[in-house]
């Protein structure tokens, strides 16, 4: 294997094979856990962290594992490692994991995390599965992240839970106290979910306008 | 080797569920210290914020977890009280457990347990009750503390299961919880008189809080909860 190939298992998945954007996995998620950067950080994180293991996992044993019961082998070892995310979370990050909730749990239906198991981790070797893994995983967080960053500037004016926007902006420093950071009202739709769809929607159009090859025409 | 055999295939399941199986009990029951404790402090804060009333600066200041546990366990006296307002028991039992508690049907309201939180600061005693309603997705929850004459709201505290981020997870924020410092829950005849009303629609006598923008379920839901729980305390509160 060359490097240009590892690099590109990870750079791919970031851009011209975007698990989101173009290969239209793990939706649900973006558009659930996206309502704020803080949330949508750790969905990142627990995503990719169980797609790079679940890959290096079952890659190691393909060669062992029953060709009529690969799903359900499949579906264990990620069942198994999204539990042991939560436990993490729930142990190290309560707030976190009260926020996450449900999400969490989710992860196990995530279509990236068995999509890359079947479509990669079943016919190449560990190393080559743990980057496609960590790929598709980062590919997935920097969707979520431009997400979470939009809806959470625009839905409650704040980044980061630090505030930009609105009535409470800046109200300990006099000469920003008024003006333009104030005139700025929450935008309803983009807190919900559905604000969602726009946005990956918009950025979906972007990209498909900038590389012509992505465009499905059949 | 045949991979495809029934043999084969039998035998790698159970290889397989005893090696995971074991894996993660031997995780869980790791981190379940760990994890208990994390309950346990999240709880005392949601009492301690109902118990104290702080200002936002100092909620998010002075509440650390050491704090917390300190002051809960050298001010804090929980104990259960009955529906006639009696106390029962003097030390709340791990094994109690209000959501259980309050969920069983076939236990009449006159036969069930309810914690109460009395702090006591400077002599002065405040009383917190906990709380249990529907949200607009799922469970909601918290406390509500009352000073020493058991009708002024001194603080509250809530937390929910699956509200929506922005509108009616709202709730948890320290701007909506201060509207019910120091409002009465009952009127001079002592009759309930406290309602969570929907955005803009201010009663006729001008009490009450005024709900979340863009959540009424979650509002009526919140309104419900703080009825029910002056209804089931109501005997412990006329004492």
């Amino acid at each position: 294997m060359s490097d240009v190939n590892t690099k590109k298992l990870i750079t791919d998945p970031l851009s011209d094979n975007n698990p989101i954007t173009v290969q239209i996995l793990g939706v649900c998620s973006a558009l659930a856990v996206t309502g704020n950067i803080a949330n949508a950080l750790v969905m990142g994180v627990a995503v990719t962290l169980v797609t790079a293991f679940s890959n290096l996992t079952i890659s190691s044993l393909r060669n062992y594992i029953p060709g009529r019961i690969r799903l359900i082998v499949q579906l264990v070892v990620i069942a198994a490692l999204v539990t042991l995310v939560g436990e993490a979370l729930k142990a190290f990050a309560y707030d976190l994991s009260k926020e996450l909730s449900v999400y969490i749990g989710l992860i196990i239906t995530n279509c990236i995390v068995m999509g890359r198991l079947e479509a990669f981790a079943m016919g190449n070797k560990p190393l080559p599965s743990f980057l496609d893994g960590i790929g598709n995983g980062l590919g997935y967080a920097a969707i979520l992240l431009i997400v979470g960053t939009i809806r959470e500037l625009f839905g409650t004016g704040s980044l980061l839970g630090f505030t930009f926007f609105g009535e409470e902006a800046f109200h300990n420093i006099s000469f920003l106290k008024h003006g333009f950071f104030h005139a700025f009202f929450h935008n309803g739709l983009m807190v919900l979910p559905i604000a969602s769809i726009f946005i990956i929607g918009i950025i979906i159009w972007i990209q498909r306008s900038k590389n012509q090859e992505l465009v499905d025409i059949s | 080797m045949n991979t495809n055999s029934n043999g084969y295939t039998l035998g790698f399941l159970a290889i397989m569920v005893v090696v995971v199986g074991g894996a993660l009990a031997l995780v869980s029951s790791a981190l379940k210290p760990t994890i208990d404790a994390n309950v346990l402090l999240d709880t005392r804060t949601k009492i301690m914020k109902s118990l104290l009333a702080l200002s936002e600066e100092d909620e998010s200041s002075k509440l650390t977890a050491n704090f917390v546990n300190s002051e809960y366990e050298k001010n804090v006296k929980a104990y259960l009280v009955d529906y006639n307002g009696d106390v029962v028991e003097e030390k709340i039992p791990a094994t109690y457990d209000f959501r259980k508690e309050m969920k069983d049907a076939s236990k009449p309201l006159e036969n069930k347990l309810f914690p109460v939180y009395e702090y006591t600061n400077n002599g002065e005693k405040t009383y917190a009750l906990q709380m249990l309603g529907l949200g607009l997705w799922d469970e909601i929850n918290g406390y509500i503390a009352l000073k020493e004459d058991k009708k002024t709201i001194k603080g509250v505290a809530f937390d929910h299961k699956g509200e929506t981020p922005g509108l009616g997870a709202e709730l948890v924020k320290y701007k909506f919880r201060k509207q019910f410092f120091n409002q009465s829950l009952f009127d001079t005849n002592g009759n309930y008189d406290f309602v969570v009303y929907k955005a803009g629609k201010l009663p006729a006598n001008g009490k009450g809080v005024d709900g979340l923008a863009g959540a009424t379920l979650t509002t009526n839901g919140i309104d419900a909860m703080v009825k029910h729980t002056a209804e089931i305390y109501k005997n412990f509160l006329n004492k």
